[in-house]
């Protein structure tokens, strides 16, 4: 293994030692809360679509709830400032403390001015800063990054803090329970609360009519800090301005929803600062409070740095609309195994972190672990305001291709025939060009696959290409299916469903997966469909995955312009390989014209939705084969789609009885399990697909899973083997 | 100040109950026509997940209170 990839490796085994099992707790009980509170409403696609409007709105005409919130603000008594960048906004913060002769600052929690490291500026102005969040105020005492969103402790336990503040505090009766802890932190933090000249927030939405920030907490601190010293100061990127009040309430619903599983946060605090209540002096609790608030100053930050190029971005425009409420970091499953530490960046980490990081501190901090998204997508269901995360990986994973100058180009360039640059280092381009490879390694069969086994070719494998040899590569067929298709005798109509169908064989289906591609025809044509099959082309899939989008265009072309005559002639075009159809929906219209992605799309079907279709229509289900202890993997992409309850229905009308995963994502993910840095997270993921399966009542089962991917990682997982659904039901 | 003491108890009138968010929204859009400029919505004891698991009373109360007043 190359020493980069080796490093990788050694950073990823050492966090999922150290922090794994505390952010796995977390993050799968906010996860369990979410999926919970969201069941409660049938109008959640609704407030995301209003959400997601209102953000595109505001974000379109941010020049001018600029210059109204200042208006506003000013006319509250406040002062507002444009931060060009971090220094400029602590130039001003720490002038604002000295103006004050300000000693102690209380601050609540917010990533922004983590983004700033304002705590670092204002310490060097002598200001003492005190974190008052609880998990903030864990990962001060502990001097550590921030590695999630919202719970920026999330990477420890209840032990873990305990023994951090029994060494830290040095306590008469050493901490042990949650509650001792909070305790202490409570009274400890609310004291420097009550001695802070200066009081910090951050804001989770401005109100440019009114002048108003919303803080949104479960803890109170955030107004505690906003209202207790005479002296507050806000500092908020310029993408939290909505117009008014009223574009409040879709957020409200959402923000905890998304963030924690609550149907409400505790407080929504909705302060137009300076705050109309008197200042209170602690000193003299006695002292009767004479209604005067003059004292009072309110200084609102609104920080650039680098959001206005965002805006200008088609790209990472969307990163705007986020309101940071953490659900794609816990939808992931590599964070919920690995946690934010693993992810990088200078600020933000996980999900949608990329967008943020490559936006306001470039393309090197976004880059380090930006491979960690396999592009599975849970997080486009998980996001409130609809970002397509994966996308905004994909950019910048090209972004940062291009801008590298890797080691064997020379070699590379002659050799692969795609469209990506030379800075493509040679992992990324021979996973990027797998369908390339298959069609070789099919054509050479078997002796490529002894080849590819050989420990030699391994070894040579691993240290050039980062291909990890303790996984078993696919074994590639001499048959393809285009050649067993256009070899056989059709078999003879068996319904009177009446439809005509194109296949689109995947690289997989095609030369290694075989037997699914088999039975995909079968079943088709024993419910009375008319079959042909496509030529194989990528779908691009592999190389979007690798950030190869000039590739990936170029294959989405070619795919388009094989189906366009079948499409033409009027048939559907069933996949078998939900990532091919997640490409075919989600990708190419950004990779297509409008028109020829949008029939595409609307023609496509997974193989089990056609066969649900079918069913639905009149075929004889009894063409088919039934019954059966079944323990069904959906596919990650196939979710996020919503056409895994076609297979579940499917089961159940063919007397299946069906066990599911809950998890989100196999962990193989294409190309992702193979790369050895990534292998033992690939391994740790898979795991708990595997005990799922492996438990008691369900290890007896037949094993079906509907993504290539997923079939290999239970394989490698589990005794038995898996297989694709449609190979269950296929007649003989 | 209801941050401060362990225990908050809030009066309300029967007749100043909202039933949801939705209801709560359309009041706020008149109250702040009409020119108020802060309100919280708070929605029970102050809690925090931070230290590993749900404890309540952190910043704010752990015992939150509401009297509804029904006789007006
Ligand atoms: S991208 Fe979406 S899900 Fe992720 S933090 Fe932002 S708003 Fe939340």
């Amino acid at each position: 293994m190359s020493a980069d990839r080796e490093r990788k490796a050694a950073k990823i085994r050492h966090l999922l030692e150290t922090e794994g099992d505390a952010v796995f707790e977390n993050t799968t009980h906010v996860n369990e809360g979410r999926y919970e509170t969201n069941a409660h409403r049938d109008d959640i696609e609704e407030l995301r679509d209003a959400s997601r409007a209102i953000k595109e709105d505001a974000i379109e005409r941010l020049p001018e709830l600029i210059e109204t919130v200042r208006e506003s603000v000013e006319a509250n008594g406040g002062e507002v400032y444009v931060a060009d960048d971090a220094a400029d906004a602590n130039r001003y913060i720490t002038e604002v403390a000295e103006s004050k002769d300000a000693e102690t600052l209380a601050k609540s929690k917010s990533m922004t001015t983590e983004e700033i490291d304002v705590n670092e500026a204002l310490e060097v102005a002598g200001v003492d800063v005190t974190e008052t969040d609880l998990g903030e105020f864990v990962v001060q005492v502990a001097d550590e990054a921030p590695s999630h969103l919202v719970g920026p402790a999330f990477h420890k336990s209840t032990e873990d803090i305990a023994a951090l503040f029994n060494a830290h505090f040095d306590p008469d009766e050493p901490f042990e329970s949650a509650e001792d802890l909070t305790q202490f932190a409570r009274d400890h933090v609310g004291e420097k609360i009550m001695d802070a000249d200066v009081g910090m927030t951050g804001a989770n939405f401005v109100f440019a009519e009114s002048g108003t920030i919303a803080l949104v907490t479960n803890e109170g601190n955030a107004r505690k800090c906003a209202v207790t010293p005479d002296t507050h100061v806000a500092v908020a990127g310029v993408e939290k301005l909505i117009p008014s009040v009223d574009e409040f309430p879709p957020f409200a619903e959402l923000i905890a929803r998304a963030a924690g599983g609550q149907d409400i946060a505790t407080y929504l605090s909705l302060l137009s600062p300076p705050v109309d209540s008197p200042v209170v002096d602690f000193d003299a609790p006695d002292e009767p409070l004479d209604g005067s608030t003059d004292d009072r100053e309110f200084h609102l930050v609104l920080l650039d740095n680098g959001r206005t190029e965002m805006r200008e971005d088609d790209d990472l425009r969307e990163t705007l609309y986020c309101i940071r409420c953490g659900a794609c970091a816990n939808s992931c499953a590599n964070f919920q195994h690995v946690g934010g530490h693993a992810f990088g960046g200078e600020t933000y980490t996980g999900g949608i972190a990329t967008g943020w990081e490559a936006g306001v501190h470039g393309l090197d901090s976004a880059a380090e672990f930006n491979d960690l998204c396999t592009g599975c997508s849970r997080c486009v269901d998980a996001c409130p305001v609809k970002i397509d995360i994966p996308w905004i990986n994909t950019v910048v994973r090209d972004r940062v291709n291009r801008g590298t100058d890797a080691e064997f180009d020379w070699l590379v360039e002659g050799l692969t025939p795609d469209a990506d640059p030379g800075g493509v280092d040679l992992q990324k381009r021979l996973f990027g060009n797998f369908g390339t490879l298959a069609k070789l390694g099919s054509a050479t069969a078997p002796v490529s696959n002894w080849l590819a086994d050989w420990g030699p070719t391994r070894a040579v494998m691993e240290r050039v290409a980062g291909v990890d040899r303790r996984r078993d590569l696919p074994a590639f067929q001499r048959e393809t299916l285009v050649d067993w298709f256009d070899a056989r005798d059709p078999l003879p109509a068996a319904g009177d469903a009446d439809r005509e169908v194109v296949l689109y064989p995947d690289a997989y289906t095609n030369y290694v997966l075989v037997d699914r591609g088999k039975a995909a025809v079968r079943t088709l044509e024993a419910l009375g469909a008319d079959v042909a099959v496509a030529p194989c082309h990528e779908s691009g899939r592999a190389p979007l995955s690798q950030g190869m989008i000039a590739t990936a265009r170029e294959n989405a072309e070619r795919v388009t312009d094989s189906l366009d005559p079948y499409l033409d002639a009027g048939r559907d075009v069933v996949v078998v390989e939900p990532s091919d159809l997640a490409a075919f929906r989600r990708e190419y219209e950004r990779l297509l014209d409008a028109d020829r992605a949008e029939r595409l799309a609307e023609h496509s079907y997974e193989v089990l939705e056609y066969v649900y279709g079918l069913l639905e229509n009149g075929a004889d289900a009894d063409a088919l084969a039934s019954g059966g202890d079944v323990a069904f993997h959906s596919h990650c992409q196939q979710r996020t789609l919503d056409v895994d309850v076609y297979t579940e229905a499917v089961f159940e009308r063919l007397g299946y009885d069906v066990v599911t995963s809950d998890v989100e994502c196999c962990g193989m993910a294409g190309s992702f399990g193979y790369k050895s840095e990534y292998y033992e997270l690939s391994v740790d993921v898979g795991e708990t697909l595997a005990d799922q399966f492996a438990a008691e009542d369900v290890a007896e089962r037949e094993l079906v899973a509907s993504g290539a991917s997923c079939d290999e990682q239970l394989e490698s997982l589990l005794p038995q083997a898996a297989t694709h659904p449609v190979e269950l039901l296929a007649p003989e | 100040m209801s941050l401060y003491p362990r225990t908050h108890v809030g009066v309300v009138r029967a007749s100043d109950l909202h039933a949801d968010v939705e209801a709560t929204a359309a009041w706020l859009h008149d109250e702040f026509d009409a020119g108020r400029d802060s309100a919280v919505l708070a929605t029970g004891a102050s809690a925090t997940a931070d230290m590993g698991e749900l404890v309540h009373g952190v910043h704010g109360p752990q015992d939150v209170h509401a009297v509804v007043v029904t006789d007006r």
